[in-house]
């Protein structure tokens, strides 16, 4: 096939895409989403109304709905991410994808009208060459659209709010893949019955059920994931195959013969994670924690990667003639118990809260304590809850204030110990500091009987993960899909006799 | 037949529906044709007699066919064969997207034109057809003579050497057939070869060199013109003035005498007219035309077909 053959062919596809009027409501549409990124501005002070002419505050906003949430400059950035999620993944994503598979369902049968086929397939062109052209037609529709839509909402946060998430235009990518998976699907159908009613109904009941059978096997690997954990904790024991096992079995199959249409939220979820994230200040050697970034105003010294279990990590605030006036400490310790056994004499897994109760006693009988301690629960971290201890004690030469706090992990509990001298600042400092630090604690690695199952997946999905979970053989096995399709398709069509 | 660029022998395509081994309707049943270059060659049959059939073999549009196509010396199958051929099909229906203009260089592009060459051509052909006014407007907004026209002209666009036309003229008001027929033989006098498929038989008998007459996927007859039409041995004869006398000045010779003023028709072997002219001139008749009569092509079409099917032709 000469160049010639393949310009002609893309610029009717381009044309053939432009002429669509659900293409040009859907540019409406994607214009409609993009104007308020210009009009509306996500700053760290508040949300701004054309260019400044108003400006509220996200705790005056909040409020109206009756729950304040502190100033923060992440704030921003929350909202800008959870807006391109909301629009990108969701709105675009699924209903986006509809209309689009409605919109370019009857390209194919077209093609093979009676009259159409014969000026068209009498050219000395072949039959499959032109069907992948309308294939990529298709694909095209989607791609403009979806990098219009993306490209202009990056452009409206970026120039409007001062931020947007760069990763977020893998967002075009993965949509456009998305939907040349499920098109494939749409010209074989569309070969075989030569009808665009067959095409459209097939298509959105195959996006649909394909993905109902990616969501049933996510939780399905979720469960066996959780069973995994307690086998190996030794609270479980691996059961034989039920009655249901030849319909877990053929959900399997299913998963991996289909195009896997929900993975593609996560690989961009993967894409924008690794582009967006910095190395972390502090990684636990297990893998199962790290500290993206040190607290405000606080140094560390060591490594990247530590064994908190071995010894603590430290970070250290001074003052301008050098000496320190705070000080928090993260480490790790196992959660078993050996003098608190259960029936079978295994040492039982201990609370957050049962760790703070015993500090707490403990503080108390120590002479350098001057107030009662006090048990709380705040700062969370992002997805640990923590047990905290505060109280006061007398230091070398002036009081010191404490806090002690306990997250449960898997088999283990990690403790944060914070030292603030008195020349630190007062409870409110203190209290931010506690909570910036823990802002930056996060889980890398979580057991699955403490995630949801899509929150597990997500966790476990990644360009080197086991093949079950691997974004290599998810997006070679969905694309090898389409390639079948399209073969069908070739198989079918070399048959016809126009 | 020297120089021949397309030819089919034993051709035979039965459709089946799907899973069907055995029967299905044969629409083309042991057809053997040869084209020479620079012909205009017609296909006459009634509905269903095979003749689209024919050509959709010869363009790779109908495929699993029996015996041998060969076109420009290569299997339909072949793309290389087509890159030389253009098309007109029946009842065609033009990508409505493009504008007139964008959908010759769509065709020409396929055909593997360059885009400069197209540049070069297009313009010139609008005009041809008659469609330079029209040519910046969608195709989805053309009547049907203009898609007719916008048609003709992506079948030409790639200057192919043999050109197959399926009802040409159709939707064509008068004057764009006179148009059209022109251009036709304008393409053949360039030496480009025609194969028209048209059920006017009057535009087949005033272009076609040769023509083919089918019914029910076999050839009835093939031949020039001339050969299709033969005399009638009706003679018609314009004389000078009315004459009551002429049962008796032609008593004896030929038969069927019908008169009609000035007019007369006589029915007469070929040996008859000398003796005719001879006894008229020796009466002071004054013979001012005489007109051996021919049968005309639809008249021969519709004897050669009821003579096979025993009547009921629908075309």
């Amino acid at each position: 096939m000469n160049r010639h053959v393949l310009r002609a062919l893309f610029e009717d596809a381009f044309r053939q895409v432009l002429d669509d009027k659900v293409f040009r409501l859907l540019v409406v549409l994607a214009i409609l989403l993009i104007l308020p990124t210009f009009l509306v501005g996500f700053t760290p002070e508040g949300i701004s109304l054309l260019f400044g002419w108003k400006v509220y505050s996200y705790s005056e906003l909040t409020s109206a709905f009756g729950r304040s949430v502190p100033q923060s400059p992440e704030l921003s950035k929350e909202f800008i991410r959870g807006l391109q999620d909301i629009i990108v993944s969701g709105l675009a994503g699924t209903v986006g994808i509809l209309f689009c598979i409605a919109a370019t369902a009857f390209f194919v049968p077209r093609m093979l009208e009676k009259g159409a086929a014969d000026t068209l397939f009498s050219r000395p062109v072949g039959r499959f060459t032109l069907l992948v052209a309308r294939y990529a037609a298709g694909v095209l529709f989607v791609a403009i659209l979806s990098f219009f839509l993306v490209l202009g909402m990056h452009l409206g946060f970026w120039l409007v709010s001062g931020w947007s998430d760069p990763a977020f235009l893998w967002s075009a990518l993965t949509l456009t893949y998305v939907f040349a998976l499920v098109h494939s699907v749409s010209v074989v159908v569309a070969v075989l019955t030569r009808s665009s009613i067959a095409a459209i109904l097939t298509t959105l009941v195959f996006f649909v059920f394909t993905g109902c059978i990616h969501q049933n096997w996510i939780s399905l690997e979720h469960s066996r994931a959780v069973k995994a954990e307690a086998v190996e904790r030794g609270e479980s024991e691996i059961e034989a195959p039920g009655g249901f096992q030849f319909l877990l079995d053929t959900l399997d199959v299913m998963h991996a013969t289909l195009p896997k249409t929900t993975d593609a939220d996560f690989i961009v979820a993967g894409l924008r994670k690794s582009l967006t994230e910095a190395e972390a200040d502090l990684r636990d050697a297990n893998g199962l924690v790290s500290v993206v970034a040190k607290p405000e105003g606080f140094q560390r010294e060591g490594t990247e990667t530590v064994d908190l279990g071995a010894a603590p990590a430290r970070w250290i605030a001074t003052a301008a003639d050098g000496r320190e006036k705070a000080r928090i400490e993260l480490s790790r310790r196992s959660r078993r118990d050996s003098t608190d056994v259960d029936a079978k004499g295994k040492p039982k897994l201990r609370s957050p809260g049962s760790f703070t109760l015993e500090e707490s006693k403990t503080i108390e009988k120590d002479p350098a304590t001057i107030d009662k301690p006090v048990r709380g629960s705040n700062p969370d971290a992002d997805s640990m809850a923590f047990s905290w201890v505060r109280w006061r004690a007398r230091g070398e030469s002036a009081d010191t204030h404490r806090a002690r706090g306990f997250a449960a992990l898997g088999e283990d509990v990690y403790v944060v110990d914070a030292v603030f001298e008195a020349e630190f600042g007062t409870n409110e400092d203190r209290e931010r500091a506690l909570r910036r630090f823990v802002d930056q604690v996060r889980v890398e690695r979580k057991s699955a009987a403490n995630m949801k199952a899509q929150e597990w997946y997500a966790s476990t999905f990644d360009w080197s993960s086991v093949w079950r979970h691997n974004a290599l053989v998810s997006i070679g096995t969905s694309l090898l899909f389409a390639a079948v399709m399209l073969l069908i398709a070739r198989w079918r069509l070399s048959r016809i006799d126009f | 037949m020297t120089d021949s660029i397309l030819s089919v022998r034993d051709l035979r395509k039965v459709y089946r529906k799907a899973f069907q081994r055995r029967g299905g309707i044969a629409a083309l049943d042991g057809i053997s044709l040869e084209v020479g270059r620079g012909t205009i060659f017609g296909l006459l049959g009634p509905n269903g007699a095979g003749k689209t059939t024919l050509l959709k073999v010869l363009l790779d549009l109908v495929r699993g066919y029996e015996g041998e196509a060969r076109v420009f010396g290569l299997a339909p199958s072949d793309p290389r064969s087509r890159r030389r051929v253009g098309y007109l099909p029946e009842a065609h229906r033009l990508p409505g997207h493009l504008t007139g203009r964008q959908l010759l260089r769509l065709f020409g592009g396929l055909s593997g034109c360059s885009p400069q060459e197209l540049e070069r051509r297009i313009d010139p052909l609008l005009e041809r057809v008659g469609m330079t006014v029209a040519a910046d407007r969608k195709v989805k907004e053309y009547s049907k003579g203009m898609q007719q026209r916008i048609g003709l002209a992506q079948a030409l666009v790639h200057q192919p050497e043999l050109v197959f036309l399926d009802e040409p003229t159709d939707g064509v008001d008068p004057v764009g057939r006179a148009q059209i027929r022109e251009l036709v033989l304008e393409l053949k006098r360039s030496g480009v070869t025609l194969f028209l498929n048209s059920h006017l038989l009057l535009e087949v008998e005033l272009m076609c060199d040769r023509v083919v007459i089918m019914d029910k996927g076999r050839i009835l007859r093939e031949g020039t013109i001339a050969e299709l039409t033969p005399k009638t041995g009706v003679v018609h004869f314009e004389i000078g003035a009315p004459r009551d006398d002429l049962d008796r000045v032609l008593a004896g010779v030929g038969r069927n005498l019908k008169v009609e003023g000035a007019r007369f028709e006589l029915g007469l072997d070929p040996a008859e007219v000398d003796q005719a002219i001879d006894r008229l001139r020796a009466a002071g008749i004054s013979i001012r035309a005489v007109d051996p009569r021919h049968l005309n092509l639809e008249q021969s079409f519709l004897d050669l077909v009821r003579s096979t099917t025993g009547g009921g032709v629908s075309r």
